[in-house]
C-alpha cells in the first residue's frame, strides 16, 4: 500500500529526520512510538509532503506504485484525503474557526468526488454519526464543540473521504476514556472491515499495544529500534524503549512483560 | 450581538460629552482674543468699544462653565453658533461643503480597499519575487512621500505636462483622479505591507497545513482560508483609515481647489473662526467614533465566536 524508502528531513546544517524505510501493507497498522521532539509529527508531516523550506525532504514515498516526492501540487492534491487520511494531535489544527464544521466537510469531499451538494451532506452527516456525533453538529462551529467533540468530528471528516491509510498523529493523546475509545473503536472497526492501513503515532504504550502489530521506536529524528509488538515488549533492546516502558509501568499504564 | 449593540451605543453618550468639552476647552486654551478674531474675521474695525462689544455679545465675559452649557444648549437644537466669516449658521455651511469631501474619502477609500487587497496578495502570492519587491519599493517610496509633495508632483506631471487630468475643482471623473490617488497613495503604501504580513501569519494558523492535508486545491485554500482571515485581521484599519480620509482631506482639497470641508476648515482656521473649527473638530471626532463603533460591531458579526457569545446556539 505505501513504501517509504530512506525519508530523511533535514536543513541546510543540520538532519532533522535521519533516513527511514517501511512498509505498510493493506489492512496493517504499524506504530511509531516516541517522546516529545523524536520526530514523530515530522514524519507525518513527510510523508503527506507538506514539508516546506527551509526543510528538505529526501527519498521516496510510494504509494500504489506512484512516488509522491515528484507528484506536482495537483497530483499530490487526489492522494492527500483521499487515499491518505490525516488526523492531527492538536484537534484545534482540524477546522477553521470562522466555518461551520458541516461546510467544511462538504467542501472537502467536493474537492475529491464529483457530487452535489447534497449528496456529500448526506455523506457527512452518515460521517459525523459513524462518529457518534449527532445530525445538529453538521452545523455548529468548531469552538462550538469540546476537544473530545472535535476530534471525533476530525475523525468523520477524514472517514468521508474513505481513505485507504490514515495516519494518525497522537489522536487520543489529549482525550478523555470515553472519546478515546470511541476513536480507536472506530480505527479497529475500520481496519477489520474496509481493510485501512493505520500508521499510529503515540507515546502511549497502552495505545500502541491495542492498536498496532509492529512498532519504529525514534529517538531524536533516528529510528533506534523496530520489530513486532510482542518483540519489543518482552525484549527491549534500546535504552530509548527499556525506559519507556519503565515509566509506563510507574504511570501505571503498562506492563514489562506479557499482560 | 443585540446587547453589544446597545451597549456600545450607550457608551458613546458619555464619549461625546467628554469630547465636546474637551474640544470646548483646547479652543478657550488657544492664545488669542475671540473678539479680534471675530471682528478681523468680520472685517470689522477693531477698536475698544468694539472689542468691548463684542466680548458681550459673544458672551466671554461669562466663566468658561457659562459659556460651555450655553454652547451645548444651543447645540442640542442643532445651533451651533454662526461663522464668524460669513454670519451664516455653521451647521448650514458645514452641510454645504460636506459632500464634496465625502465624496472624495470615499472615492479613495475604496481605491485603497481595492489596491491594498490586490497589492498585498500578490506580494504574498509571489514573495520574494520581483512583484514583491517592487511592491516593496512603491511602499518604501509611497510612505515617505508627503501629501503636499506627491499632490504637486502629480499636478505638474499629469495635469501641467502631460496634460491628462485637470488641475483642479469638481466636475468629471477625471477631475477626481488626482486628487483622490494623492489621498489613496500613502494608505496603500503603508497597508499593502501590512495586508502582506498579515496573510504571511495565516499561512503559519495549524488549520492551514491541516487544509492542505484534506487535499483542497490551492485556490480553495487561498480565496476560503488565507484571503479571508487576511481581510478579517485587516478590517479594524480600514476603519481607522476610513476616518484619516475624511479628516485628512485638507492638503489635497488646497492643492485641488476642492470645494469641500477641507478647505473651507483651512480658511476658517487662518481667519480663528472658532465656532467652525470647533464643529469641524466636534464632527471629525464623533466621525471617528462612529466609524470605530461600525468596525467593531462589523468584526462581530463576521466572528462566529462573538456572534454567538451570548444566548447563541446551545452546546449539545
Amino acid at each position: 500500500m505505501i513504501e517509504v524508502n530512506n525519508l530523511a528531513v533535514k536543513t541546510e546544517t543540520q538532519m532533522l529526520l535521519e533516513p527511514l524505510s517501511f512498509c505498510i501493507q493493506k489492512g496493517e497498522s504499524i506504530g511509531v512510538l516516541g517522546e516529545s521532539g523524536a520526530g514523530k509529527t515530522m514524519l507525518t508531516m513527510a510523508l503527506l509532503q507538506l514539508l516546506s523550506s527551509p526543510l528538505q525532504v529526501e527519498g521516496s514515498v510510494i504509494v500504489h506504485d506512484q512516488d509522491l516526492s515528484v507528484l506536482s501540487n495537483e497530483q499530490l492534491r487526489s492522494v492527500r484525503g483521499n487515499t491518505l487520511g490525516y488526523v492531527p494531535q492538536n484537534v484545534q489544527a482540524i477546522f477553521d474557526p470562522y466555518r461551520k464544521i458541516g461546510v467544511q466537510m462538504v467542501e472537502t469531499i467536493r474537492a475529491h468526488e464529483r457530487t452535489t451538494k447534497r449528496e456529500a451532506k448526506r455523506t457527512a452527516m452518515a460521517s459525523l454519526r459513524e462518529v457518534q456525533l449527532k445530525d445538529e453538529h453538521y452545523h455548529f462551529f468548531p469552538f462550538q464543540l469540546s476537544g473530545g467533540m472535535l476530534q471525533r468530528a476530525g475523525m468523520a471528516l477524514v472517514f468521508s473521504l474513505q481513505p485507504e491509510l490514515v495516519i494518525a498523529d497522537e489522536p487520543t493523546t489529549a482525550l478523555d476514556k470515553e472519546t478515546k475509545t470511541v476513536i480507536l473503536e472506530l480505527l479497529l472497526r475500520k481496519q477489520r472491515e474496509e481493510g485501512l492501513s493505520i500508521l499510529f503515532v503515540s507515546h502511549e504504550i497502552d495505545v500502541i499495544k491495542k492498536m498496532v502489530t509492529r512498532i519504529l521506536v525514534l529517538e531524536n529524528g533516528k529510528c533506534v529500534e523496530r520489530g513486532s509488538v510482542d518483540q519489543l515488549m518482552n525484549e527491549p533492546s534500546s535504552d530509548r524503549l527499556k525506559s519507556f516502558l519503565h515509566y509506563e509501568v510507574v504511570l501505571g499504564r503498562g506492563t514489562m512483560k506479557n499482560d | 450581538m443585540l446587547r453589544m449593540l446597545s451597549w456600545r451605543l450607550c457608551a458613546l453618550v458619555p464619549s461625546i460629552v467628554l469630547l465636546s468639552f474637551v474640544v470646548f476647552l483646547a479652543l478657550h486654551l488657544i492664545p488669542g482674543d475671540p473678539a479680534v478674531a471675530y471682528l478681523s474675521a468680520s472685517q470689522l474695525p477693531i477698536t475698544e468699544e468694539a472689542i468691548e462689544r463684542v466680548t458681550i455679545e459673544l458672551g466671554l465675559d461669562r466663566t468658561v462653565w457659562e459659556q460651555y452649557a450655553s454652547w451645548v444648549s444651543s447645540a442640542l437644537t442643532m445651533d451651533f453658533g454662526t461663522s464668524y466669516m460669513t454670519g451664516e449658521p455653521v451647521i448650514e455651511e458645514f452641510l454645504f461643503y460636506f459632500p464634496a469631501t465625502v465624496e472624495l474619502s470615499v472615492w479613495a477609500f475604496l481605491i485603497v480597499i481595492l489596491s491594498v487587497i490586490g497589492l498585498g496578495s500578490a506580494s504574498a502570492y509571489y514573495r520574494k519575487t520581483w512583484v514583491d519587491y517592487s511592491s516593496r519599493l512603491f511602499s518604501i517610496v509611497g510612505a515617505s512621500l508627503p501629501s503636499f509633495w506627491l499632490g504637486f508632483l502629480l499636478l505638474y506631471v499629469f495635469s501641467m505636462s502631460l496634460g491628462i487630468f485637470p488641475s483642479g475643482n469638481r466636475g468629471t471623473v477625471a477631475h477626481y483622479v488626482l486628487p483622490v490617488l494623492t489621498l489613496a497613495i500613502p494608505y496603500i503604501a503603508i497597508y499593502s505591507r501590512l495586508f502582506r504580513t498579515s496573510l504571511l501569519e495565516v499561512e503559519k494558523l495549524p488549520w492551514m497545513s491541516h487544509a492542505r492535508a484534506r487535499g483542497l486545491s490551492e485556490k480553495t485554500i487561498w480565496l476560503k482560508f488565507q484571503l479571508r482571515h487576511g481581510v478579517l485581521a485587516l478590517l479594524p484599519v480600514l476603519g481607522i483609515v476610513m476616518g484619516y480620509l475624511l479628516a485628512g482631506t485638507f492638503i489635497v482639497e488646497n492643492i485641488f481647489s476642492w470645494p469641500g470641508v477641507g478647505r473651507y476648515m483651512m480658511n476658517a482656521i487662518v481667519q480663528r473662526d472658532y465656532p467652525v473649527i470647533q464643529f469641524y473638530i466636534l464632527v471629525i471626532a464623533c466621525l471617528f467614533l462612529l466609524i470605530n463603533l461600525i468596525v467593531d460591531l462589523l468584526q462581530a458579526w463576521l466572528d462566529p465566536r462573538q456572534r454567538h457569545q451570548k444566548g447563541g446556539v446551545k452546546h449539545v
